[in-house]
């Protein structure tokens, strides 16, 4: 179960002895450290990313262009500024900070042990990182790079890991972590918090949207950039992530929203050689065929759908939003015209809650959109081809990225 | 030049003479198309639409009846032909991947029909003389499948002589009992029609349904298997597989044990649908044996679906029948091909490589012929093997599916605040 024999209890105590020591030392150490593991990931020439994208590919199931493409953005946050900021933050909360945190990191997604062992040293917690089933060569790795950096530092982190249910060890871990922090499916952070009784920290299931207004689809040159950007989101790790756009809403009408799903069609058979996608398994090839197959016999006039030959290289429908039902991920994207943002967002206000990210095409100095997109909420709104890059200060989840450990509940 | 067709020729000849049509059974009508030719397709040999509906499903009719007669393959395209040419939504399906009757030379080549495809429009050639609809257990009654047959003798006749090949081929009727409920109380089901044509066609006097208007009446059920039991008459019992799980229970709580004369057998259908409990099919086999005394052998699983009207059956029975020693498998009667398709090209997959199975059944000649199903087999050494229902999963971990989408929708609706 575990990676180590050690005990349970003895792991806790190492991680634990670690944390006196994470505890008093200063702010800028842990920044320092954590820019320069970031930096030897991000280098062009790195031997850990030289290491770690063959594992990548093959554990996450994605192209190996994809993963040299895309797995940089999930550290490079690391290597901004924004860290100290976080760092300062952290260190002004008053609340009790957990010295010990358990992080349960989901799989569909790669790398997202780097930024989350990341927020839980800069709140001066060790953590046992729980990657997911297919993201172990990665967590491993980044843990490595650490300790080649600061071995003192990377005492503070350890991976764990179980299959299915926590049991045995891994539920010894969990009950013995003070703060407990969980990303995945409804069920399965559902399935952890019952298990846990101490603080527990939940993101759940999410999507994305994107969004494109008429200013854009006005002439083929900002349509083109609009698309470009639109499909990019969609590409980037196949679209399997919670800020992964599943529906793009056009401002416009119906002729708009088809010449805007053509031109996003097009952009992703554009952008396949550069990030192609990876294989599919039978479960995740039918989900497609079902979406292709539901909008192809079910299209009405005005309906229209661009399907590319390579099932995984994209499929974009247009429809009339009615009832509003985003595509499957795998380069799915249903393509839904609006009169004004305002419209999209009263078709969007049930999944208020579940939207997590919104890309958007528009003119840079729409005040009242970004006025509109902000009250509705959303934890991010990035320009369109920028969403899966967040800031590291994103609102993951509506909130702070190190609310889990300042805040105590 | 087409090369003129005797029968054709006489329909068309009678036509200008303002005849009136032949009736459906005149013997005069097709004594000439017990063998379609090969040189023209069907299709193309047609005086009219019309003419090839009605050729066609008598030329199908006749295949099942006695597969001997002909070929499956140009049989085959001429049935696609009729559905390209009287199907509007599949013509334009086939159009799509630019397939017309012109261009398809091998019936693996026609264009297979998704299953979503029965959710969103009924796909028939000719006005329906009956509907059926899938169970939908999962996705509610809306997302149901709609089979609409325009000429239910193919499917009668299609579901007796599957059931004589592969339950039945060693008597011509035997004592049935059946846990599927009566035609008249599930009009929509398939399977409730088949049996009813089972209990019309093939049934020995003494047969019951065992089915109270709430479910399965499994006390009915014990009385027949006792009367069997006494009077030495062998019996067939029908059941999903699901009653039929449920009954063992309900014998089990009573301590109930039979000793079925020999030849009895029991066939049973429709997965885990209604099961209170998953159970596997060496499980069932041996739960089977210890409670009826039914070997495995006379143990048949039937696999059919909503969207056919053939059935696959274990070939266990007609494997003793022609005393052959084969591994169970799934059999397919004549008139029924499959294919195993890659599910990411759907173009056939490796040999013995899993993938998605397609369907080819003529007797869906009303329908759609080609059916992409989403159930998931391979061909092994001794033919089909079931692996069961691909989920058809998206990505999970943070990404929201599909379902948990509508169930906020359905949530919202009900005035459920989403916290």
């Amino acid at each position: 179960m575990s990676s180590s024999p050690e005990s349970p209890r003895a792991r806790v105590e190492r991680l634990l002895r670690a944390q006196r020591r994470l505890a008093t030392r200063p702010r800028e150490e842990i920044c320092a450290a954590l820019e320069a593991t970031a930096a030897a990931w991000l280098q062009s020439d790195s031997a850990w990313r030289a290491r770690a994208e063959p594992v990548v590919a093959r554990e996450g199931g994605f192209s190996p262009a994809m993963v040299r493409g895309a797995l940089p953005a999930m550290i490079a946050p690391l290597a901004g500024g924004e860290l100290r900021a976080l760092a300062a933050e952290a260190d002004a909360a008053a609340a009790a900070r957990p010295r010990l945190t358990a992080q349960v990191l989901p799989s569909n997604v790669p790398g997202l042990a780097a930024i989350a062992s990341a927020l839980a040293l800069l709140c001066r917690s060790a953590t046992l990182l729980k990657p997911g089933r297919r993201d172990r060569g990665f967590t491993e790795l980044w843990v490595q790079s650490l300790a080649a950096v600061d071995r003192e530092l990377a005492a503070c982190v350890d991976v764990v890991y179980w299959h299915g249910d926590p049991c045995g060890d891994g539920a010894a871990l969990l009950a013995a972590a003070d703060l407990v922090v969980a990303t995945g499916s409804d069920d399965a952070v559902a399935a952890l918090r019952a298990r846990c009784s101490g603080r527990f920290a939940a993101y759940g299931s999410r999507l994305s949207v994107a969004f494109i207004d008429a200013a854009s689809t006005a002439d083929a040159g900002s349509l083109r950039v609009a698309a470009q950007g639109v499909a990019r989101d969609i590409a980037v790790w196949d679209q399997r992530g919670c800020l992964s756009p599943r529906l793009c809403f056009v401002a416009g009408d119906g002729a708009a929203a088809r010449t805007a799903a053509a031109a996003i069609a097009a952009a992703l058979r554009e952008l396949a050689p550069a990030l192609p996608a990876g294989p599919m398994n039978a479960e995740e090839a039918l989900a497609v065929h079902r979406f292709r197959d539901a909008v192809e016999w079910s299209a009405a006039d005005g309906d229209a759908f661009f399907f590319a030959d390579e099932l995984g290289a994209g499929s974009v429908a247009v429809g009339s939003g009615a009832p509003l039902e985003p595509a499957p991920a795998h380069r799915c994207l249903r393509v839904v015209p609006v009169a004004t943002s305002g419209s999209m967002l009263d078709l969007l206000t049930p999944w208020r809650d579940v939207v997590e990210g919104i890309g958007v095409a528009a003119h840079p100095g729409d005040e009242a959109l970004a006025g509109e997109l902000g009250r509705f909420g959303f934890p991010l709104v990035a320009r369109a081809g920028e969403l899966q890059r967040p800031p590291l200060r994103w609102r993951h989840g509506g909130r702070s990225r190190i609310a889990p450990w300042t805040e105590s509940s | 030049m087409l090369t003129p067709d005797p029968y054709h020729v006489k329909i068309e000849s009678r036509r200008r003479r303002g005849a009136p049509a032949l009736p459906a059974n005149d013997s005069r009508r097709f004594s000439r198309a017990a063998k379609p030719r090969t040189r023209w397709p069907l299709w193309r040999r047609a005086a009219s639409v019309a003419a090839v509906d009605h050729v066609v499903h008598e030329l199908v009719l006749r295949f099942i009846e006695r597969p001997e007669s002909a070929d499956f393959a140009p049989l085959a395209l001429a049935v696609f032909a009729h559905q390209f040419e009287c199907c509007p939504a599949y013509q334009r399906f086939c159009e799509r991947r630019g397939a017309t009757p012109r261009n398809v030379a091998d019936w693996q080549r026609i264009p297979p029909v998704p299953i979503q495809a029965f959710k969103e429009v009924e796909l028939r050639c000719a006005p329906a003389e009956k509907v059926f609809r899938s169970t939908g257990t999962t996705a509610g009654r809306e997302r149901r499948s709609l089979h609409t047959l325009p000429d239910l003798r193919l499917y009668r006749c299609a579901a007796r002589r599957g059931m004589q090949l592969f339950l039945f081929p060693d008597v011509a009727r035997m004592r049935l009992a059946s846990l599927i409920p009566p035609a008249d109380r599930q009009p929509e089901s398939s399977l409730a029609q088949m049996v009813a044509w089972a209990f019309e066609d093939l049934a020995a006097p003494g047969s019951v349904y065992a089915a109270s208007p709430d479910g399965a009446d499994f006390p009915r059920l014990v009385e027949a298997l006792r009367r069997s039991e006494r009077d030495g008459e062998p019996l067939a019992l029908l059941t999903t597989t699901g009653a039929l799980i449920h009954f063992l229970d309900f014998a089990r709580e009573r301590d109930l044990a039979f000793r079925l004369p020999h030849g009895s057998r029991v066939m049973d259908t429709g997965g885990a649908k209604g099961a209170p409990r998953a159970m596997s099919r060496n499980g069932l086999l041996h739960a089977v044996w210890n409670l009826f005394a039914v070997p495995g052998y006379f143990f048949v699983n039937e696999y059919g679906m909503a969207e056919l009207s053939s059935q696959y059956y274990d070939s266990v029975v007609r494997d003793r029948f022609d005393g052959r020693h084969r591994a169970r498998h799934k059999a397919a009667p004549p008139w029924l091909r499959t294919a195993i398709l890659d599910p990411q090209t759907l173009q056939p997959a490796a040999p013995g490589a899993r993938g998605l199975i397609c369907h080819y059944d003529l007797a869906n000649a009303g329908t759609a012929f080609a059916v992409l199903s989403e159930d998931v087999g391979r061909f092994g050494d001794d033919g089909l093997e079931l692996l069961g229902r691909a989920a058809g999963a998206e990505a999970r971990g943070c990404s929201l599916s599909v379902a948990q989408w509508h169930e906020l929708a359905r949530e919202n609706d009900g005035g459920v605040v989403v916290s």
